[in-house]
């Protein structure tokens, strides 16, 4: 999975195209209230402090306080509330 | 979207098991829509779902170690099922829904903005000669053609808008400003004194003085002359101009009763409803004359109306007369004599415009139950006025 991400990431490199259009992951954080996250891979955890997210070769984890799944499909899902941190692993 | 999702209907639904979070995940590759998520607490999530969605979300049962049951259901076809047994309730909404809809294609209420000399029942007037008036019906209706009539009718007006929404017309006018006279640049006019006064400076621009300062003009004097005597030819003819700074005196006098009627006390009331329908008035008693001079009677009119736009062809109007005992007082003299002094003052301001009121004094005196107030006062203001030679 690793090998497979990294590669979709110097594959759009060398093209110059966006990474996010070969399934890299995507954060878009929009103030303090709301993330967007793109091309996720499923969620691991759903708490009202932490949500621990799959994303092809990593993890997310959102902190903060009062966090709500807003919506969430196949690709995208949108998480909402305070949020404190957002941590790659 | 909240009707929207009552009328698919929604259930919400319990996961819990070890990682109900799976659950979320197959809901999400499936397309299955889902909101209102609590978080993970006791190994349990409640989500909404679309009534639709349920079964493909109850195949998840017992699947990743999850249960998952139904909490609630609400809307969609239960909603139905309830509105079969209240037939009636469903047909009155519909009529009240139909009527709704057909009422908003009349007008039923009429506001006007941007007069000033026209009153507003002269152009509810004027409007309803037009064509447009309440209970009209808007659709197809030529606004155009009514602009039209109004500007031809209605000399003061010199533009007419119509803005139609729904049940609601709105007149905008602009009343037409008079054009001021127009005197020719170059033709030759004199200056004459508009009042009575001593010239105290006199400014000549233009034309040849004939007073100076010190000298006492009566109104209509001339003051400067347009004609340019000349001893070796012909009268030269130009327009005269000039600033006549003059002292006038003015005498102004005001009149006030020194008893006045004022009223006091409750002495009864009553309340009168009507019922507005359309443009006809359905009165619930049976003599609405004000028959007391004592009694005050003010009428509140409430339109029925959703919004701004859906104005209904219903209204209450609410009448109250109360009915008081009223006593003769005799006013404060003092009060009354100052008021009427400052009243005097703008008045005597208003007719000196830019001028200068310098000095003056007041005289108050009382016969046959009035209070008399005369204002002397002596000003300093231009006089010059031009006129033909």
């Amino acid at each position: 999975m690793q090998g497979k991400g990294k590669k979709a990431e110097l594959l759009a490199d060398r093209l110059e195209i966006p990474a996010d259009a070969l399934g890299t992951p995507k954060l878009s954080i929009c103030g303090r209230r709301r993330v967007l996250v793109e091309n996720h891979c499923g969620i691991l955890s759903y708490g009202d402090t932490m949500i621990e997210l799959c994303c092809r070769d990593m993890k997310i984890r959102i902190r903060g306080d009062e966090l709500r799944l807003g919506a969430m499909d196949k690709k995208d899902m949108l998480i909402s509330g305070r949020i404190l941190s957002v941590e790659l692993e | 979207m909240k009707l929207f999702d009552i009328a698919r209907g929604t259930v919400t639904v319990e996961i819990r098991g070890a990682e109900p979070e799976r659950v979320l995940n197959v809901m999400a590759q499936k397309g299955i829509a889902f909101w209102d998520t609590s978080p993970n607490t006791d190994f349990c999530i409640v989500a909404t779902v679309y009534a639709s969605d349920y079964p493909k979300v109850q195949e998840q049962n017992g699947r990743a170690g999850c249960e998952v049951r139904m909490l609630t259901s609400s809307g969609g076809r239960r909603l139905l099922r309830s509105a079969k047994r209240r037939i009636a309730l469903l047909a009155g909404l519909c009529v009240c829904t139909v009527a709704l809809a057909v009422s908003s294609l009349f007008v039923w209420s009429i506001s006007v903005t941007g007069n000033e000399k026209l009153s507003d029942a002269e152009l509810l007037r004027a409007l309803e000669e037009a064509g447009l008036s309440y209970g009209t019906f808007w659709v197809g209706l030529d606004t155009d053609t009514i602009k039209s009539k109004l500007l031809l009718e209605n000399e003061e007006l010199s533009w007419v808008g119509i803005n139609i929404s729904n049940s609601h017309a709105e007149l905008c006018v602009h009343e037409r400003v008079e054009k001021p006279e127009l005197v020719s640049e170059g033709a030759p006019q004199s200056i004459y004194a508009a009042k009575s006064g001593v010239i105290t400076k006199l400014c000549v621009l233009e034309g040849s003085p004939a007073v100076a300062p010190g000298d006492t003009v009566t109104q209509g004097e001339l003051l400067v002359s347009g004609e340019m005597l000349s001893e070796t030819a012909e009268p030269r003819y130009v327009k005269a101009m000039a600033q006549a700074e003059a002292r006038t005196w003015y005498e102004l006098t005001a009149v006030t009763p020194l008893y006045e009627y004022k009223k006091t006390g409750e002495d009864g009331s009553h309340r009168e409803i009507s019922l507005m329908l359309g443009k006809n008035r359905i009165n619930f008693y049976s003599d609405s004359r004000n028959l007391d001079a004592s009694c005050d009677k003010i009428n509140k009119i409430k339109n029925l109306s959703i919004g701004s736009a859906f104005v209904l062809p219903l209204g209450i109007i609410e009448g109250s007369t109360v009915c008081r005992e009223t006593e003769c007082r005799r006013i404060d003299s003092d009060e009354a004599a100052e008021r009427m002094k400052q009243r005097l003052i703008e008045e005597l301001q208003a007719q000196i415009g830019d001028g200068e009121i310098v000095s003056y004094t007041c005289s108050v005196s009382e016969s046959d139950e009035l209070l008399y107030l005369t204002l002397r006062a002596e000003c300093l203001e231009n006089i010059a006025i031009s006129g033909e030679i």
